[in-house]
């Protein structure tokens, strides 16, 4: 049963990206859609009509930043999860959304408009993860409780961060613009380039948190255990979260704060497959993706206006995890 | 028939000497100083013969001309002097002396026919400027031009009758062989009467007939209501002007002293003279009738003054109505904002009359939406209920732009504004700001055209508001955005009116400006912005009123994202549907100021031109770089354009509308300088010129 489980979270991905190719107000019927790709694919892409340009450079790009950005989240929360030994762990823990989202809201109220919004919101996102490792570093020598603390402690002194950057913007509608970056768009990262830049970081931290499952699955075993089998677990939590923390760092900063996807997704894969964390973090990687993309399809198809993303991750996710959660009791402890 | 003692011969001389005299060198001086009208190219023999196939119908048949005429059916009215008066057509030129006669005039579609007015009728701003601009002809009271008159060529003049030198100007129209027509309002019952003979006359009787009815429902409305209340309560009608000379004169037996009786009271002036029209009488005289409630017309400038000159009176305190605030000013006359005078308005004075004197039994009669419609629907002209405000000596009543009545001080001197700040300067009304929203601070325009701007103290915005510091300005009244509803509650929670600011289209700007201009008494000024308002939108209309619609450019408004668009409602898509282009979003969001959607929607739309919003943090650079738009005709032929700064919900919007049609239609306005106009308007309305604030904004 579990392998059926796991063989169909590695097909729902690309499954979920070819989908989602043929989703949009745009009227394209799947063979063209079908046509345009192969035509791309074999170098010789036709973009003089709207519908190829369609294709290649609104859909698929968001697709792509819409995976990747789930992977981002799904990944980095399994191993936090993980590492932490703490199932109420999300990406968002170590201050970097918080961070994220001052940066931005200073960028999008302040900044002149040659300063990329994206840019700033990785800077202070990073600046914040390196505030809340200080922190627990001087605090209690780098152990999980004190990395937990230090993160509520700095998210909230960001957030209030953010909501004086709100208060003394100079225009209201400038307030308004911080508050839908704040729902998150996925949209916002939907052109090649950003989607290369995130890839380029997403995805090799993605692998080395992949390939350095065996570790993480030992730090779960508590700083004591680890020890005993050779391990440095200070050390390697360190490393590990900041590998997570610029994963986040960078999804969060090209598209807002997306809430949900990086604590439940973890949980779901762990309802599936069991709770072996090496096989968690494998499936979260990939059912990751598979649900924002799907996410991202609802929030464009589902009404003729865009809902931000942010808010229907959030709605979906907390039925769906009661669900599991209830069908699921015995599994869970 | 008043020719009766003169030969036919005699008249016919008199008329023909006359007009071969005075008619060369008129025609001449005619087409100097008028401006071609629409019956102006009639040539000079066509109306000479009009002139005399009416003289002669008067005088007797003369059978060479009548044959051409008999046909039709002659029109024959009877004037307010008894007179009767045969027309063989319609008339089509008319000289009308007293401003209420040109306003029922245009009420039933007849403006147009007007070539001369009276002196008066200049100064009545609820006329056009076409019509006010007309050559004036004297006024009954000071003699008229009868050659400036007859050099006219009118088929009529219509004229008050029966007081001043009336009846002889009358006589002396006539031996020039012109018809006069004689008015006069003795009640509401004549403005009726006299529809019926202008519209008659004109051959606009349907419209006569619309209008008729519209005043008379209304008035058995108000008889109505008033048959039901059994006790009447006593009052009197003082001139506000008299009062401000020192004497106290009523209004009797005038129409305006029966308005008082039509809206359910007793006026005690009809009842002590009743024969008189406008008697005088002494404060002791008015202290032992003590009615229960004295209303005091004024004109509308002067309504402050009238109001001062009481409330510093002692001995007025003395009185009943006095000590209950029953004292109340009925604006009056034809600056916008007066509601008592004769012609259509009249039924408006005795509406406005009924609910101050019985505010609970008149509680469904709106005064200022029937005046609204009144001038839109009649005399299609946009004078909005805002423009309009009740006055007590205590208090001024005026409706804001959500449609609600706000009671505030009669004068305004310590205002606290949050929105729309440019308006106030605009109107020269930042002395009476005593707190401003945190955000007018980064205003570029406020900025630039009032540097002092800094200086006044920001108890908060349209979204939050910190009461301890909006008390200590004392202000008398907050105007807000009511985006958030928490704040207005906050604030009339301390006993402080807020006036809520809420625009959905460029109409409502104009009512916008009233309402600034009616609360900060600043009328002329508001006055002249809405005609300067107007203007640029004529303009513009002039230009692209006629490009079929498929021929119309499609345009998209995009806000804070490139996915942000303006939907089908708000201002900016009145603005462009103003500027002669079609919203491509209308369609699809009609109930939407903004709305997020899929950029696929965009491609779908195909846009020619898109204008993106001033404070966006993208530009043209990033639609026209965008890969996935470049299939769109806007993006192909490289017509994005970034919204240079202006405020929508002020005095620039109509600049805005400018240049959105030159962005639109560039071939259209080629000739056309916008520099120059924008520099202009914004000198006028800023005191800056136009390009030191784009400057600013870069």
């Amino acid at each position: 049963m579990e392998n059926i489980y796991k063989i169909l979270i590695v097909f729902s991905l690309p499954a979920a990206i070819i989908l989602s190719l043929f989703i949009g107000p745009y009227p394209i019927p799947p063979g063209k859609v079908l046509q345009i790709l192969f035509n791309a694919l074999v170098c010789n892409p036709q973009l003089g009509s709207a519908a190829s340009r369609i294709v290649l450079y609104y859909r698929l790009p968001r697709v792509l930043a819409a995976a990747l950005i789930g992977i981002a989240l799904s990944i980095s929360g399994a191993s936090l999860q993980c590492m932490m030994r703490n199932p109420l762990v999300s990406p968002y823990v170590l201050g970097i959304t918080s961070g994220a989202a001052l940066g931005a809201a200073v960028a999008l109220a302040f900044l002149p408009l040659f300063i990329p919004v994206e840019l700033v919101a990785m800077i202070t996102a990073i600046v914040a993860y390196l505030i809340v490792v200080a922190i627990a570093w001087g605090w209690g020598r780098g152990s999980i409780i004190s990395l937990v603390l230090s993160g509520i402690v700095v998210n909230a002194l960001f957030s209030a961060g953010l909501s004086l950057a709100e208060y003394f913007a100079p225009n209201p509608d400038k307030v308004a613009a911080i508050v839908f970056w704040l729902m998150g768009d996925v949209g916002q990262a939907g052109q090649w380039p950003d989607i290369i830049r995130m890839a380029l970081i997403i995805i090799p931290c993605s692998i080395v948190l992949v390939m350095a499952r065996w570790r993480l699955n030992i730090l779960s075993l508590g700083d004591d255990e680890a020890r005993s089998l050779g391990a440095n677990p200070v050390f390697e939590r360190l490393f590990f979260a900041s590998v997570a923390a610029l994963i986040t760092a960078s999804a969060v900063s090209y598209a807002g704060i997306i809430g949900w996807v990086g604590l439940l997704v973890p949980h779901i894969v762990r309802l599936m497959v069991g709770s072996d964390s090496r096989q968690v973090i494998i499936y979260s990687f990939f059912l990751g993706g598979t649900y924002l993309v799907l996410a991202d399809d609802l929030s464009r198809a589902m009404t003729s206006q865009v809902i931000p993303i942010g808010i229907l991750t959030t709605i979906m996710g907390a039925p769906i995890l009661i669900i599991l959660l209830r069908r699921a009791g015995k599994v869970w402890r | 028939m008043e020719y009766k003692g003169i030969t036919k011969a005699a008249a016919a001389l008199i008329i023909l000497i006359i007009i071969v005299g005075v008619g060369s060198s008129i025609t001449l001086y005619y087409t100097y100083i008028n401006k071609p009208t629409k019956t102006a190219p009639q040539t000079s023999i066509n109306t000479v013969r009009q002139t005399s196939t009416s003289t002669t119908t008067t005088t007797a048949p003369h059978t060479t001309t009548t044959t051409r005429t008999s046909k039709v059916k002659p029109i024959i009215v009877t004037d307010f002097r008894g007179k009767k008066i045969v027309f063989n057509k319609p008339v089509e030129r008319i000289v009308v002396l007293e401003s209420y006669w040109a306003e029922t005039l245009l009420a039933i579609g007849a403006g147009n026919l007007i070539v001369g007015i009276g002196k008066y009728v200049k100064y009545d701003q609820y006329l056009p400027e076409d019509i006010r601009n007309k050559i004036s002809v004297g006024s009954v009271f000071t003699g008229v031009n009868i050659e400036e008159i007859a050099a006219l060529k009118p088929d009529v003049v219509i004229m008050d009758i029966g007081y001043g030198k009336a009846g002889e100007i009358a006589s002396k129209i006539e031996q020039m062989g012109i018809k006069v027509v004689g008015l006069f309002m003795h009640g509401f019952n004549d403005e009726l009467k006299a529809i019926k003979i202008l519209g008659e006359i004109t051959g606009h009787t349907s419209q006569a007939n619309e209008l008729s009815e519209y005043l008379l429902s209304h008035y058995q409305k108000i008889k109505s209501l008033a048959s039901s209340i059994k006790d009447k309560i006593s009052a009197v009608m003082i001139d506000g002007y008299s009062l401000l000379k020192g004497s106290i004169l009523l209004y009797s037996n005038t129409s305006w002293g029966h308005a008082v009786e039509e809206a359910g009271a007793v006026n005690l002036a009809l009842k002590n003279f009743p024969s008189k029209k406008w008697p005088k009488i002494d404060f002791e005289t008015l202290a032992s009738w003590n009615p229960d409630a004295i209303l005091v017309t004024s004109s509308v400038s002067s309504i402050n003054s009238v109001i001062e000159k009481i409330k510093s009176d002692p001995k007025w305190q003395a009185l009943k109505a006095y000590k209950s605030s029953h004292i109340y000013i009925v604006p009056c006359w034809s600056e916008i904002g007066g509601v008592l005078d004769w012609g259509p308005r009249s039924i408006i004075g005795i509406e406005y009359i009924a609910s101050l004197l019985y505010p609970d039994i008149y509680k469904d009669i709106n005064w200022r939406d029937d005046a609204e419609y009144l001038f839109t629907h009649f005399y299609h002209e946009f004078i909005p209920a805002q423009a309009f405000a009740s006055y007590s000596i205590r208090w001024m009543k005026i409706v804001d732009m959500t449609g609600e009545v706000v009671e505030l001080s009669p004068k305004i001197t310590r205002a606290v504004d949050f929105i729309s700040y440019t308006l106030v300067l605009a109107l020269h009304a930042m002395d009476k700001i005593v707190g401003i929203s945190k955000y007018a601070k980064y205003n570029p325009i406020m900025l630039k055209a009032y540097p002092n701007i800094t200086k006044i103290p920001s108890p908060g915005s349209s979204f939050s508001v910190n009461i301890e510091d909006l008390l200590a300005l004392k202000p008398q009244v907050v105007i807000t955005w009511p985006y958030n509803e928490k704040v207005v509650k906050e604030i009339e929670a301390q006993g402080i009116p807020v006036i809520k600011v809420q625009c959905y289209s460029f109409n409502d700007i104009k009512r916008l400006v009233w309402l600034f201009g009616v609360v900060f008494d600043e009328r002329s000024r508001a006055y002249q912005l809405v005609n300067d308002m107007d203007k640029i939108i004529t303009l513009v209309q002039s230009r692209v009123s006629d490009i079929p619609s498929d021929k119309r450019v499609r345009v998209l408004y995009l806000w804070s994202k490139e996915t942000m668009v303006q939907g089908g409602h708000g201002t900016v898509n009145d603005f462009i549907v103003l500027a002669g282009g079609i919203n491509v979003a209308a369609k699809d969001y009609p109930n939407k100021d903004y709305v997020s959607v899929d950029l696929e929607k965009i491609i779908g739309w195909n846009p020619q031109v898109i204008i993106i919003w001033y404070y966006a943090r993208y530009g043209p650079k990033d639609i026209l770089d965008n890969p996935a738009l470049k299939s769109i005709d806007a993006v192909k032929n490289g017509r994005v354009y970034k919204e240079p700064y202006y405020e929508h919900w002020g005095v620039s919007a109509s600049i805005f509308i400018l240049w959105l049609s030159m962005k639109l239609y560039p071939s259209l306005w080629s000739n056309t300088n916008f520099t120059e106009i924008a520099n202009n308007y914004y000198q006028e309305w800023y005191g800056v010129p136009y390009i030191s604030v784009t400057a600013m904004t870069g």
